[in-house]
């Protein structure tokens, strides 16, 4: 193997292996290696900037920022309490509530911004029932998870990929995720009330509590409200037709954001913009730089290669394989870099012969969103979860959120592999 | 504990009663209609709700103005403090 | 002409009046342009991607990183503060000292910043000497504009300049536009003094209070200052070597930023992230979109025929004509939208058979850059001191500022005309 690969090789795995030990931040290990990539010469800052997918982040940019004028209506709150006392005050219909209200806003909001509008209201009905707020909380985490595997733009795996094969529209996520999203869903909701059931028991007076309260004083700002309610779904409507408009998902989102601040007015841009997560944006140009450096030096599809050797370019295998795979690598591994490499390493085995791509990546995309229900640190809506419960003084530990999410993880790939099987390759 | 604090306000402008909650406070705030201090409120709730700590005051909304406050008992002299400052406290000492 | 390039130039135009009327944030209306050039389908998103110049965007966000964790070392203070003792509290000569420093700063900040960072010393010393703010904020907006003419990294114009012409290095913007810097900065310190000798009186005790002042305890934090300074002098050199390295400026201002935040830790990383300013950033992003839609569609190179037509393609009437349209035109409008429309103008002009674009582009950088001192809203720079002065109770007035910053910005211009015809021409 030439020189260049191999250093290609060097930085790929020491970026990775700093990433896996969490010594570092990851955004400041990515960006260092993606500058190594272009400072020692593997690729041109041009051919790097190439290789970042800019819809990506447009996309993230965008939606980070319609939801923090949103979040500022009060809505998602006005929302909760509405479900609450839908629930009649009752803990475990509010756990069940709650968790329906996050798989459908992880959908539609990206699942870390969703954690993070759930997070304090969850603390604030579980202060009031006085009840523990460690069931909702990883519950909450798991459904996001699970919401976030059902569309374009739930979830960053399924955002890079939507971005990456032009053909898979919004549409055509939803149409062959969200069956199995729901799946998914409906069989966990028993075992969440299975599981908590006993410890979530509270008062009649604290239930009359909830009951008595008006959810409507949640709502700050009814004018913003309605503003951005209408640009949200307009931006949603632009994601179901960008395929017939000829826009991609990024220009709908930005357009979206913008219109939304045109409307609020320029206060609101700078707090929203510094709202962004920007260290997550970085994270991800300096995982595509550093992925550039491999694809540009044929270390993909030397991978894709050896790939096809292995299953024989036998597509259920490869699924299967894919599928797996990334759930178990999900787990344990951050799903975002995984997912930046598998990308063209399936688009390299389309190249060399694999007809049917797209069971592959379906799988790609329920493997790396599922397996993030693993472990505590399988993705980042749990990373962030777990730190402002922590901070709040409710840590949850790693083993606690193993031994309920990993045995979930593994029932919904179960659910997945027979699903991909049964639709695609049967 | 909560802090030993002393706090006046004008029963005839506001109705604030405290109780316990657990190890925290509790304080039922009733504010009549049309009142500045409903601003003055509204301005100390987003004030809790923007910083950086969610448990530190949360709020519950009841119908006709009343607000519940559960005050984390780290959080209870912030609390006292912002009620002071908007002026919807006439006076708040420490007592020995 | 076709119906694309009609729609184009209508946007460019609404968007351009928007932005100079002020009316909405410059930032909404670049994007929401932007979103029009695309949605319209002017140009598709990746080529709109394609016009974005990334490696501008990347050099500001790399500096803006470094400054934001080198200021709160307090080391900027520290030298305002050794500076006004050196000028034994004499305030005319501390005029001088602070104009010197925030032109050296501007040479190698972005100049938005270096008043940011001066401005509150100006306020904490002249308070000291019970001395009017004025003199100071003027020629402090005054040399900062002139400083930032210097290097490849003082102000947007150049960076932008820099970027879209690979053969202009870091180097070449020192050794072409930095003597004239020095001419002019020559040229307006004895001004300064004549214009505010007699406003800048004080008393003995109060220039000893000035002497007084302890300077070590300016330092906030040691060994955070030790990394910045290393940092900082990397970069540096960095930029003086960035060609013979084959690397573009981007990769040298992220790789020094992200170098310093590996340094200092990761708890800097999020606030110097969030420190960035956005909302240019948007605002160059939304600018070359709109501009694409006008390249895109001929509309440029229809100008550049134009242009050549009017001045006969010769060099020395082209150059001057651009030094003084830039001059005058960016002493009222934003000059970043107007380099960034005459870019692809002279690159298009070099197409057509103008051989020796050097001058055109000096002329550029000098007349954009210069410009700017015209008015109070000539450069972001003015704006950020006006409105900081007006927080603090001081006011600077339109026409207070233009008698005198006007007559400055065309003997600057004078100057450049001169240097220019004599350098390049003859």
């Amino acid at each position: 193997m030439e020189q260049q690969a191999l250093i290609a090789i060097g930085i790929f795995l020491a970026t990775y292996a700093l990433i896996v030990s969490e010594k570092i931040h990851r955004t400041i290990v990515a960006m260092i290696g993606g500058v190594l990539m272009v400072a020692l010469g593997i690729v041109e800052q041009d051919d790097a900037l190439y290789h970042i997918d800019f819809n990506t982040i447009g996309l993230l940019a965008g939606m980070m920022i319609i939801v923090t004028v949103t979040a500022e209506t009060g809505v998602f709150k006005y929302v909760a309490v509405w479900a609450a006392k839908k629930a009649r005050g009752n803990p475990v219909r509010i756990l069940v509530a709650l968790c329906l209200i996050t798989a459908v806003g992880s959908a539609f909001l990206d699942n870390v911004t969703t954690v993070l509008l759930m997070v304090p209201v969850t603390f604030s009905i579980t202060r009031q029932l006085r009840v523990s707020p460690m069931p909702y909380l990883i519950s909450e985490i798991i459904s996001s998870n699970v919401g976030g595997t059902a569309t374009l733009i739930g979830d960053p795996p399924n955002i890079m990929i939507g971005s990456a094969v032009k053909e898979l529209t919004f549409s055509a996520f939803l149409a062959n995720l969200a069956p199995i999203a729901a799946v998914i869903m409906l069989a966990y909701i028993p075992l969440f009330v299975r599981i908590y059931r006993k410890s979530l028991r509270t008062t009649p007076e604290l239930i009359r509590s909830i009951m008595e309260m008006d959810e409507k004083e949640s709502i700050t700002d009814r004018k913003r409200l309605v503003q951005s309610l209408s640009v949200l779904a307009m931006t949603i409507l632009g994601f179901f037709l960008h395929q017939a408009l000829h826009l991609e998902s990024a220009t709908v989102a930005l357009a979206g954001a913008f219109l939304l601040l045109l409307m609020t007015g320029e206060h609101s841009m700078e707090h929203a913009l510094a709202k962004v997560e920007w260290t997550t944006i970085f994270f991800f140009v300096g995982l595509f730089a550093l992925v550039a450096g491999l694809v540009e030096t044929g270390v993909i599809s030397r991978l894709a290669v050896q790939a096809i050797d292995m299953t024989g370019g036998d597509p259920v295998a490869s699924s299967m394989l894919i599928l797996w795979l990334s759930a178990i690598a999900s787990a344990f591994l951050d799903n975002i870099p995984f997912v930046a490499t598998m990308i063209p390493m399936i688009q390299e085995m389309g190249n060399m012969g694999v007809s049917d791509l797209e069971p592959l990546w379906w799988s790609l995309a329920l493997g790396a969103c599922l397996g993030g229900n693993g472990s505590l640190i399988g993705a980042s809506a749990n990373l962030i979860a777990a730190g402002l419960a922590a901070k709040e003084g409710h840590p949850i530990k790693f083993v606690q959120y193993l031994k309920i999410g990993f045995p979930l993880m593994l029932l919904s790939v179960l659910l997945a592999s027979a699903y991909v099987y049964l639709r695609y390759l049967l | 504990m909560v802090p030993n604090v002393q706090y006046r306000f004008d029963p005839g402008r506001i109705e604030i009663r405290e109780s316990a909650n657990g190890e925290d406070a509790e304080f039922l705030i009733r504010i009549p209609d049309g009142s500045p201090y409903l601003e003055a409120m509204k301005q100390i709730r987003q004030y809790f709700e923007d910083n950086d700590e969610i448990t530190d005051v949360l709020f519950y909304l009841y119908p006709g103005h009343e607000i519940k406050a559960i005050v984390n008992r780290a959080h209870y002299a912030d609390f006292l403090g912002e009620l002071w400052k908007r002026r919807l406290l006439l006076s708040l000492e420490w007592k020995e | 002409m076709e119906a694309q390039a009609v729609w184009a130039i209508a946007i460019f135009l609404v968007i351009y009046a928007i932005i100079i009327s002020e009316k909405i944030h410059r930032t909404i209306a670049a994007m929401i342009g932007a979103a029009l050039v695309v949605g319209f389908g002017i140009v598709d998103q990746s080529t709109a991607v394609r016009h974005i110049d990334f490696n501008t965007l990347g050099l500001l966000i790399g500096m803006m990183v470094i400054v934001n964790v080198t200021a709160e070392t307090g080391l900027f203070r520290y030298i305002a503060v050794v500076a006004a003792k050196r000028a034994k509290g004499e305030p005319v000569r501390i005029l001088i000292a602070l104009a010197l420093i925030t032109a050296a700063c501007s040479a190698f900040l972005d100049n938005v910043t270096t008043v940011l960072l001066i401005v509150p010393v100006t306020f904490s010393i002249t308070r000291q000497l019970q001395v009017k703010p004025f003199p100071f904020l003027f020629t402090q907006i005054i040399a900062s504009n002139v400083g930032g003419t210097a290097t490849l990294i003082g102000d947007p114009p150049n960076i932008m300049i820099g970027s879209a012409q690979k053969d202009l290095t870091f180097v070449a913007f020192l050794g072409n536009l930095a003597p004239a810097v020095l001419i002019i900065l020559l040229a307006y310190i004895p001004l300064f003094i004549l214009l505010f000798r007699k406003d800048l009186r004080t008393k003995p005790e109060l220039k000893e209070n000035i002497l007084g002042l302890d300077t070590a305890g300016l330092i906030e934090d040691r060994a955070l200052l030790v990394r910045c300074l290393s940092v900082v002098g990397l970069t540096m050199l960095g930029f003086f070597l960035h060609q013979l390295l084959h690397l573009e400026s981007a990769t040298v201002a992220l790789a020094g930023a992200f170098l310093l935040l590996l340094l200092a830790g990761e708890h800097k990383m999020e606030q110097a992230l969030h420190r960035v300013e956005w909302t240019t950033i948007f605002f160059f992003v939304g600018l070359f979109v709109v501009i694409s839609g006008l390249v895109e569609t001929g509309v440029i190179a229809k100008l550049a025929a134009g242009a050549m037509d009017m001045t006969g393609g010769g060099v020395t009437a082209s150059s001057m004509l651009i030094l003084w349209l830039s001059a005058i035109a960016s002493a009222f409008v934003d000059n970043i939208p107007f380099v960034a429309t005459m870019i692809p103008l002279i690159q298009e002009m070099g197409q057509m058979g103008v051989s020796h674009l050097e001058p055109l582009w000096w002329s550029l950088a000098l007349g954009a850059c210069l410009g700017g001192n015209g008015t109070l809203i000539g450069a972001s720079a003015n704006l950020i001191v006006a409105g900081l002065a007006g927080k603090e109770g001081h006011p600077i007035r339109f026409m207070t500022f233009l008698k005198l910053g006007f007559p400055l910005m065309l003997l600057s211009i004078v100057i450049s005309s001169v240097y220019v015809y004599l350098r390049y021409l003859i």
